[in-house]
């Protein structure tokens, strides 16, 4: 029963933050592909 | 009454308030040129430390007492209160911490006096010192708990004694002390409680959890407890509203938002999110644990959900263990105790006596109001905890009051700022939750203990998209100027402070 939990949680856990870690690195790329072209549009 | 159980823990408390004041003092007096950097630390934190702060801040008797007591009801799925706090540290991790950072702001009442003006702020600074008074009861239940269970008596009896001892951990300890003995009480609590599981499956049938198991696989009605998903209805009213709940009123939490500000870059905060969040998320894992063992033995399960498992760490481990798990236990409550009872008590004093009605007031004058609002407002957490309210209910609750704070807050960074939205979706959503609880309304809608997350949820995106599409407004902060003239000082005065 207990690994059973651990082991459960540790996975969600991981799923989690490498999912959050996915997100976060699209949404940052994105935003820097748009500052650039904003920067190339204003030269 | 455990009166050798008792002893241990009050050494082991005033040990380490004494302990934690000498040390703080000898510090201090070394360090007394750079005053003002225990705040901020200086801004040069490394990742172990943000890891560990963030990690452990936001473990208290929701944590413990709310999780062990929840299980009664929703079994392993109760873990889900902690992997709602990992999904958390994730948002604080990867956005809202470094935005607060970048910004050089501190606190939440800040960043809605520069996104909506001062009305804005004051009427979210009044709602804060009633939700942070609500955690205040639950601290109260929470000692009451506790010292019922080494004493023998009633909870309700323990809380008005836990209050007593609360009003003086308060005067005793003080503001400065309180987060350092959070800190080192949250680090002895998880050892003892991974120490408990250990013991406690030696101490069962068979020496592992294998008899506890059986308990629940053996009735198709409760084989669902054993799994961190519970049913379909439990995942969707207990686990899913812990997550919107905790996700959305915490992401932009003071105790959080403090170790971000003090990290030593951006990447400091990204790479401690992968300590911080298993650290926090398994925590949930051991307390789960012990909750659904305490509720599977006929001699525990007779006394409750809120005492089973707390009488059961104490009969069932050796007395060293129980004694260090019951003070770790009582000293991270008593140090949440001191933070809800100094912070409203702090907001009525000076926002409101001072600034309204006694403007010249003196600073002993000011201190002695303070110390009177303290122990008033323990009078009436007194009243409120003897009822006793479940405590993951009640939390679920109380957190639904700021989901709204954070639409608005986030909408007002990304997409549009007006004032009369933000006002309108803020007294919508919190209008919509005390409606909920207090009127037959909830009847309506049978979604269980986790409704008023939906609920606030729902008429804060109605009323904020809403609201933004119709009404007029400055753009989004990071899309206007003062966003990249704030930055750049910012950055500038870190490169001087270099």
């Amino acid at each position: 029963m207990f690994w059973s939990i651990f082991f459960s949680s540790l996975v969600l856990i991981l799923a989690i933050m490498v999912v959050g870690q996915l997100i976060a690195s699209f949404v940052e790329k994105k935003s820097e592909g748009k500052a650039e072209h904003n920067s190339e549009g204003e030269e | 009454m455990n009166t050798g159980l008792l002893i241990a823990v009050l050494v082991y408390e005033v040990a380490l308030i004494l302990g934690v004041g000498i040390w703080l003092a000898r510090r201090e007096s070394k360090h007394a040129k750079h005053e003002g950097d225990f705040a901020l630390a200086g801004r040069n934190l490394p990742v172990p430390v943000v890891a560990i702060t963030l990690a452990l801040t936001v473990l208290g008797t929701a944590h413990i007492l709310g999780v062990f007591e929840m299980v009664w009801g929703v079994g392993a799925a109760a873990v889900w209160f902690s992997i709602a706090h990992v999904i958390l540290l994730v948002i604080v991790c990867l956005s809202t911490g470094l935005w607060v950072r970048r910004l050089g702001l501190t606190t939440v009442p800040e960043i809605l006096d520069m996104l909506y003006g001062r009305a804005t702020r004051l009427f979210v600074s009044c709602t804060m010192a009633g939700i942070i008074f609500g955690i205040l009861t639950i601290e109260t239940q929470g000692i009451g708990i506790l010292i019922a269970t080494m004493t023998g008596w009633e909870i309700k009896d323990g809380a008005i004694v836990g209050a007593i001892i609360g009003i003086f951990y308060v005067i005793l300890a003080g503001m400065k002390e309180v987060g350092w003995l959070n800190l080192i009480n949250a680090t002895v609590m998880y050892v003892g409680l991974i120490l408990a599981t250990i013991f406690l499956a030696f101490a069962l049938p068979g020496g592992d959890y294998s008899s506890v198991y059986n308990h629940y696989a053996s009735n198709p009605e409760t084989e669902h407890m054993l799994s961190i998903w519970g049913n379909s209805q439990i995942f969707l009213t207990f686990s899913l509203g812990m997550v919107i709940a905790v996700v959305f009123s915490q992401s932009i939490n003071q105790m959080l938002m403090q170790p971000c500000m003090s990290a030593a870059s951006e990447k400091t905060i990204r790479k401690a999110l992968w300590w911080a969040a298993p650290i926090n998320g398994m925590f949930g894992v051991f307390a789960v644990v012990i909750g659904l063992t305490a509720a599977s033995l006929p001699e525990f399960a007779a006394l409750g959900p809120k005492q089973a498992a707390t009488t059961m760490l104490v009969e069932m481990l050796p007395p060293w263990l129980s004694a260090i798990l019951l003070a770790s236990f009582l000293a991270a409550i008593l140090s949440t105790f001191a933070m809800t009872s100094l912070a409203p008590a702090t907001i009525v004093t000076v926002d409101i006596y001072k600034n309204l009605y006694r403007p010249n007031a003196t600073e002993k004058e000011l201190t002695l109001v303070m110390r009177i609002l303290i122990i008033v407002m323990a009078c009436i957490a007194m009243a409120v905890a003897a009822a006793l309210p479940p405590i993951l209910a009640a939390m679920n609750w109380l957190f639904s009051w700021l989901v709204p704070v954070f639409w608005i807050v986030l909408f007002g960074l990304f997409w549009k700022r007006s004032s009369a939205v933000a006002l309108s979706t803020l007294a919508a959503a919190w209008i919509a939750n005390s409606a909920w609880s207090f009127t037959s309304l909830h009847q309506v809608l049978p979604f269980g203990p986790a409704d008023n997350a939906y609920i606030t949820l729902i008429v804060t995106l109605v009323f904020s998209v809403g609201g933004n599409l119709i009404a007029k407004g400055k753009p989004g902060f990071f899309k206007s100027e003062e966003y990249r003239s704030r930055v750049a000082t910012q950055a500038a005065s870190e490169a001087a402070a270099q």
